[in-house]
């Protein structure tokens, strides 16, 4: 009996929805049109601002001479202490003992060059020397040694220098990364002395023109000779401490462009303000004819896109050669700009932008649904006030500040190419109840 | 308490069915219900997108299996179509009826699921019956789905609209039954209409046409429905050959109030009088003939619904037969059969609809107390179909029915 009954009921096991296949029968009439927002009707001002983050925190260093045209790019390399004893065997001794009081006598410095993201076709020289003056490994440029807020202070000649002259070497990328530097005693013993972390530092620059290299790491090798045992000399090395490249020219920004990366990075904030009804006879309502005046609001947007158009950065040789990626965060202290903290990203993940797509002309697209959404419920005062209030400045940046000395570049407001926001809007007419 | 003394104190109990397969049973049945059963009540039909919905009258396993319209069937029962019904009832009861059901669409999907069309208590007090109900009524469980392709500034894009209705519309009622001598009983109820409505239009752009992926367009409001209901009926017993009932029931006008942010006004629609009829002839001494026939007057809702949209009066009519000499095991069993034709209200896609339903079932009384069942079981299956012009589908329809006690 149980078993029949089972059976029977079993019959609607089944759970799903009866579905028609058939438009008519949808009472509500939706149309979806896309609209054009000229800058002016969405963007209240735009500022952008370099100088995000240091030389420094760039994962990689530079060397350049007159690389296409005259980009310089020199890397500044800090040492740290050598090993304050060296074991020896004093003589006739069969047990080591420490020496703390040997004697550097010369040494090597010692490069090792990036062969596969820069390497070069033909054999480059490369010129090294001892920096003689203090510098900040934070905010040394091509100008000036230290650049902190009240306490600038200029190289003695602009690039680094003046430098301990410590020679030239030969790198041949298809032979190997390692360039060797020959150090004399003067400096050797200048550098294992040396207190102040400043002046244990080397620059490393490419006396080759045309030629732009990435250097990967530095080291001091110093021979010391013993003085428990005179006879023995020990190599003791010192590994960097910090590192920097230096650049020039070094742009800064434009008002008719929105720049954004670079070492140190650059970014570019706009002030949103919105449109919440598009009027008959405005450029807009052109497109969507009998739709105007059309209202918008929250559920009806779609997709909404901060679309810029590439512009090629100036000079040429900033134009990225790899990936980078950018990122839209609203500025969350708009009276703190341009050092107000950045919430979280509005598209949730950077968008990475291969060098092609920064290309004079072609087009990046910013997607910013949520945050509009959001900004068009606070205006029309649709928001809950326990949401908390939406920033109405949004930064450009191109996350992990920096990345390297490149920069994207794309046209500013006014401009022939100016940035839009393209809107995606659904339109619903008829009622739900029949 | 040992074996012993359980079988001492059940002794009294004719016949008994052993606790445990009564309790197996049940399970098995409450467990199959709950597995195929949602949170509320699934929809079964394409014709639930006809105008407020799907009519669903709220009839137990017998009633459907006798193809009967809910009134005038022998014995004494708690059914929301009978109210004078439960005027013989000599035990409390608690009573509920679920519905699983299959639908096959003509050129669409399979679709299916479970609803609880009536559950209810009773208690009786002297010689009157007390009874609080809960019933469906109409179902709005329904999608409609449609490609589309919009123009974007890419092309065109392809789009899916879909469009669906979710919740139900039910009763719940509170009755008085009483006899009036020994050829007469009375009932009324009162309550109101209860459940709410959700209405959801998505549009779905195929999300690679722009770069960072388009969001669905989403459209929803959700209404609470409110109204009263008022039902009365009579039983009348001539003879011991015949038993004749009949009950009208009135609705009034069914509001729904938006809720939940949902824009706009109260919408109100006028529901209609029924009147229902029918009677059990006893052919031979355990062969009973079941007729009835009902009539609704939607004509008001028509105008509610900007015209064309309703019948302005429903037929519904049907019968069969149970033959009550069938036992399992010693125990009755009674065996149904009936057909029954319903008029639906509304219209679907312009045309008028009309469900039509051959059924069969039995009933078993798990457990009695002497002349008293105390546990009984009615269980019936339809095949049926659905037509409204072109529009067609078929159903397999389960009903099960359990009430406790109730005498």
């Amino acid at each position: 009996m149980a078993a029949l009954m089972v059976a029977l009921v079993g019959v609607g096991c089944t759970d799903a929805v009866p579905t028609l296949d058939d438009g008519d029968s949808i009472p509500v009439d939706a149309r979806t049109v896309e609209v054009i927002v000229p800058f002016s009707d969405f963007v209240e001002s735009m500022d952008v601002f370099a100088g995000f983050g240091s030389r420094s925190d760039a994962p990689a260093l530079h060397v350049a001479l007159d690389y296409e045209g005259d980009f310089q790019a020199r890397s500044l390399v800090r040492f740290g202490v050598l090993p304050r004893t060296v074991q020896v065997f004093p003589p006739g001794e069969t047990q080591t003992v420490a020496d703390s009081a040997y004697v550097p006598v010369g040494g090597r410095l010692v490069v090792t060059m990036d062969t596969i993201r820069f390497p070069t076709a033909e054999p480059v020289e490369l010129e090294a020397g001892a920096i003689l003056s203090e510098w900040d490994v934070v905010t040394a440029g091509w100008e000036a040694a230290v650049d902190t807020l009240g306490g600038v202070r200029m190289w003695d000649e602009p690039g680094g220098g003046p430098v301990r002259d410590l020679g030239r070497a030969m790198w041949n990328a298809q032979e190997g990364d390692t360039v060797v530097f020959a150090v004399d005693s003067v400096t050797a013993t200048a550098w294992a002395t040396e207190s102040n972390p400043a002046l244990r530092a080397a620059r490393i620059s490419s006396a080759t023109s045309g030629a732009l290299m990435e250097l990967r790491t530095a080291r001091f090798v110093a021979d010391v000779r013993s003085s428990v045992n005179p006879d023995t000399v020990v190599s003791i090395s010192a590994g960097a401490t910090g590192s920097t490249f230096i650049y020039s020219p070094e742009p800064g920004v434009s008002p008719t462009e929105i720049r954004i990366g670079g070492a140190p990075s650059r970014r570019a904030f706009l002030r949103f303000n919105l449109p919440t009804r598009f009027e008959p006879g405005s450029q807009v309502c052109q497109e969507l004819g009998d739709l105007c005046p059309l209202d918008i609001n929250p559920d009806r947007v779609i997709y909404a896109g901060l679309v810029l158009t590439g512009k090629g950065s100036e000079p040429a040789v900033f134009t990225p050669r790899d990936t980078i990626r950018m990122d839209a965060r609203p500025a969350l202290a708009e009276g703190r700009i341009p050092r107000s903290p950045l919430g979280s990203a509005i598209p949730a993940q950077p968008r990475p932008l291969l060098p092609d797509a920064l290309r004079e002309g072609r087009r990046v697209e910013v997607p910013i649904t949520a945050y509009v959404e959001s900004l068009l419920a606070q205006d029309l005062g649709l928001r809950d006030e326990e949401a908390g209030e939406v920033p109405r400045t949004v930064a450009l940046l191109s996350p992990f500040e920096p990345t390297g000395f490149t920069f994207a570049s794309f046209v500013g407001p006014g401009q022939e190419g100016e940035p839009f926001l393209r809107l995606i809007l659904t339109l619903s007419e008829g009622e739900l109840l029949p | 308490m040992t074996r012993r003394a359980l079988n001492a104190r059940s002794a009294r109990i004719s016949r008994p069915v052993p606790f445990g397969r009564v309790a197996a049973v049940t399970l098995a049945l409450l467990v199959i219900g709950s597995g195929v059963a949602p949170g509320q009540a699934q929809a079964q039909s394409v014709f639930n997108s006809g105008g407020l919905g799907l009519q669903t009258d709220p009839m137990d396993a017998r009633a459907r299996g006798v193809g009967g319209v809910g009134v005038g069937l022998s014995g004494w029962q708690m059914l929301m179509t009978d109210p004078a019904a439960a005027a013989g009832l000599r035990l409390p009861s608690i009573s509920g009826t679920f519905q699983p059901s299959v639908t096959q669409v003509s050129g669409a999907p399979e679709a299916g699921g479970t609803r609880f069309p009536l559950v209810g208590t009773s208690y009786p007090f002297g010689r009157h019956v007390f009874t609080a109900q809960f019933g469906s009524l109409l179902d709005q469980e329904w999608a409609v789905t449609a490609e589309r392709l919009v123009d974007l500034a890419a092309g065109p894009t392809p789009a899916l609209d879909r469009y669906e209705s979710q919740g139900g519309i039910g009763q719940a009622r509170l009755g008085w039954a009483t006899r009036i001598g020994e050829q007469l009983a009375v009932g009324v109820g009162v309550g109101s209409l209860v459940g709410s409505v959700e209405r959801r239009f998505t549009r779905e752009l195929e999300s690679g046409a722009v770069e960072g992926g388009l969001e669905n367009f989403r459209q929803v409001g959700e209404w609470r429905v409110s109204g009263a209901t008022a039902i009365a009926g009579v039983n009348w017993f001539p003879s011991d050959l015949l038993h004749v009932g009949a009950s009208l029931e009135w609705v009034g006008d069914m509001t729904l109030a938006p809720v939940r942010g949902t824009e706009g006004v109260d919408r109100s629609y006028s529901m209609p009088l029924t009147l229902r009829t029918g009677g059990t002839f006893t052919l031979a001494p355990d062969v009973r003939l079941v007729m009835g026939v009902s009539r609704a007057d939607w004509s008001g809702v028509d105008g509610d619904l900007g015209g064309d949209a309703a019948r302005d009066v429903v037929w519904g009519y049907g019968g069969g037969v149970e033959w009550a000499r069938g036992t399992v095991r010693g125990r009755a069993f009674p065996l149904r059969m009936g057909y029954r034709v319903q008029e639906l209200p509304f219209h679907v896609r312009g045309e008028a609809a009309e469900e039509k339903a051959l059924s069969a079932g039995f009933g078993i009384n798990l457990a009695d107390a002497q002349d008293l069942p105390l546990a009984r079981l009615d269980l019936s299956v339809e095949r049926g179909s659905r037509d409204a012009g072109a529009l067609s589908e078929e159903y397999w329809r389960t009903t099960v029915s359990l009430r406790l006690a109730g005498g």
